[in-house]
Formats: structure tokens, sequence, C-alpha cells
């Protein structure tokens, strides 16, 4: 059964996430502040992550810069009051699954965490198919299918990392340019790190 | 539970609530314990702060007739909206946006003035009528009073 933690200073929130995922199967666990569930992650990971952004003390932000640094391998959803694109930005920046604004609708929970389990095995199966045909150097159709990813998962650096390995060959400049965002989007992916290298740019 | 009576059943519904007095706070707690998502708006805060400790759902401090105010509640997600402000005309009126602009599939409107049923009725919104209620009430009283005797 799949684990889910929901992180919120809100009892209504953690109520609502805990009535309405319980009822579709999961094992849920709520805490109130971030150290709660960063203490509890340490003894259990959980598969996904439901959490604020304003949380007392640690603040939501600070808890998934926090669960990246340790390379924790569960997904998060962020809900919150907070709507201004700046804050949905920086938070997709940082590698979150989703973003749902307050009041929610239980469907758009259940839509979301669905959405979190499809999209990460979507994205990884199209990625290696993606790969395999730059492996077989068939460029043509592997940028055909990585322009598709970058419109299925604009959240992502995947996909330009991969278009950086497409084009790296016939167009170093733009391929440095794709590695450079992907880094700017994700600095855990050390692979683009190391291409960037590889073509001589830090 | 009279109130979904009529719409596909689901386990929880998605529930807008707009105005906050004596009705609409005790109904909010109901259906928040009941397990479903509701949602209460009110311009005015001292009324969200009066809520039960029951209510387990959210609050909007806003004016209802501002279109932003029923965007922030998620009235196009909603299941059912339920209009309780204490004048005719604002629940005509919202319930009319409730309806077209946001295609709720269930709005239901309080209507103080039984006068006013029939401009209601015309839109296809579900009306409660506290004065006709009360006369139903009493009616029914009455009859029993009178088997008794």
């Amino acid at each position: 059964m799949p684990i889910i933690y929901a992180v919120d200073d809100e009892m209504n929130v953690r109520r609502l996430i805990r009535q309405t995922m319980e009822s579709e199967g999961y094992e849920v666990d709520t805490f109130a502040t971030a150290e709660e569930a960063l203490e509890a992650i340490q003894t259990r990971q959980p598969d996904v992550v439901f959490c604020d952004i304003s949380l007392p003390a640690m603040d939501g932000i600070e808890f998934i810069k926090t669960v990246n640094d340790k390379a924790y391998d569960f997904r998060i959803i962020v809900i919150s009051s907070v709507t201004s694109v700046e804050a949905i930005r920086s938070a997709f920046r940082l590698g979150i699954c989703d973003f749902i604004t307050k009041p929610f609708t239980p469907q758009e929970l259940k839509d979301s965490i669905e959405k979190c389990f499809k999209s990460e095995e979507s994205l990884q199966k199209r990625s290696r198919e993606i790969r395999k045909l730059i492996d077989q150097k068939k460029y043509h159709k592997a940028a055909q299918l990585t322009r598709k990813l970058f419109f299925d998962y604009p959240e992502s650096a995947l996909p330009h990392l991969l278009m950086g390995l497409v084009v790296k060959k016939d167009h170093p400049k733009t391929a440095a340019k794709h590695f450079r965002a992907a880094v700017a989007m994700d600095d855990t992916l050390k692979e683009a790190e190391s291409e960037l290298k590889s073509l001589g740019v830090e | 539970m009279a109130i979904i009576k009529g719409t596909v059943k689901k386990k929880e519904y998605y529930i807008v609530i707009i105005g906050c007095g004596r009705l609409g706070s005790r109904i909010a707690s109901l259906l928040s314990s009941q397990g479903h998502s509701v949602v209460v708006v009110d311009r005015d805060e001292d009324a969200l702060q009066a809520l039960s400790y029951e209510f387990s759902g959210f609050t909007i401090l806003g004016e209802a007739t501002e279109l932003d105010t029923l965007k922030n509640a998620k009235l196009d997600k909603a299941d059912i909206a339920l209009v309780l402000s204490p004048d005719d005309n604002t629940n005509i009126m919202i319930a009319l946006v409730a309806k077209e602009y946001f295609s709720t599939p269930r709005v239901i409107a309080r209507v103080y003035d039984p006068n006013n049923l029939e401009v209601f009725s015309q839109f296809g919104i579900e009306i409660i009528c506290p004065t006709l209620l009360a006369v139903e009430s009493i009616k029914e009283a009455l009859e029993i009073a009178g088997d008794e005797s």
C-alpha cells in the first residue's frame, strides 16, 4: 500500500487529505510541521508527500530543499494558498510533481496523485526510448519525441538534457544551451553538468 | 442525504456555501463533519471566525458578488452551491452566476420573500423559502393538534 505524508499546519487540511487518500486505499500520516515530517521520513520513507509552503519554523520551500539535499526518492505535491506565479515557479524549479491551490476539491487531490505516479513512470519510459534512438543515431526521430516531451513535461529538466544529447554532435552551442537549462532547472542532474564539461563549457 | 438527491452519488462533494450566518455556518459544520469538502464565503471576518470547532473546511473572506471571490472558491469545480446570504436580490444574482457562468451542477438558494420564488424557479435554481417552510410546519402542527383533540 503506497504511503502518503501530509505536512500542513492547518488541521482541516490534514484531515481532508487523510480522509480523501485513505478512501482511495493509501496509508496516510500527517504532520503539522516540516521538522516532524523530516523526522518521520528518516524512519520510514513515503511514496508521496503533500506539503504546504507556509509552515511554522521551517517553511515548505526549505523542506523541499532539505529533501532534495538528502536525495530521498519520493515525489512532492505542494498544496498552498499562495498563488503567485513566482511561488509556483520556484516550487517547480525544486522538482515538485504538482501544485494545488487551496481550497482544493477531493478530485484535485486524486488527479494530482494519479498524475504524479503516471507522469514519473511515463517520463522515464519515454526518456529511455529517446536515449535508445540517440544510441542508434536516429537523431531526427529522437528530436521529434523530445519536442513532445517539452510540451508534456514543461517543468522537467530531462527534455533539455535529452535535446542536448540529440544535437551535441552537429550543434554543440545549442547543446550547451540545453545542458545549461537542464542544470538551472535541476542542479542534481549530474549528467548535464558532465556533458557541459565535455563540451568544454563550465 | 436529501441535499444531494438527484446528482450522481459520490463519496464526497465539493460544496461552496455563500453566507456564513446562522444557517450557513450550521450547514457548513454539518456537511464538513459528513466528510465533504466545504468552502464558506463571507465578507465578514467575524462570521467566519465564529464557525464551530467541528468545521473542517476552508473559509474565504470576500464579497461573493465579485467574480474573483467566487473563482478563488473554485465554484467552477463545485458539485453544489448553497447561496444563503440574507438578501434575496444578492442571492438571485450569485445563484445565476453559479448556474450560468460557473456551470455548477446544483445551485440551491434561500429566498425570504415567497413573491420571489417564481423568479428563481424560472432560472432553474432550487429554492428554500423559510417562510413557506414555517407555514408548512405550522400547518402540520395544527393538523396534528386537530387530530389529537
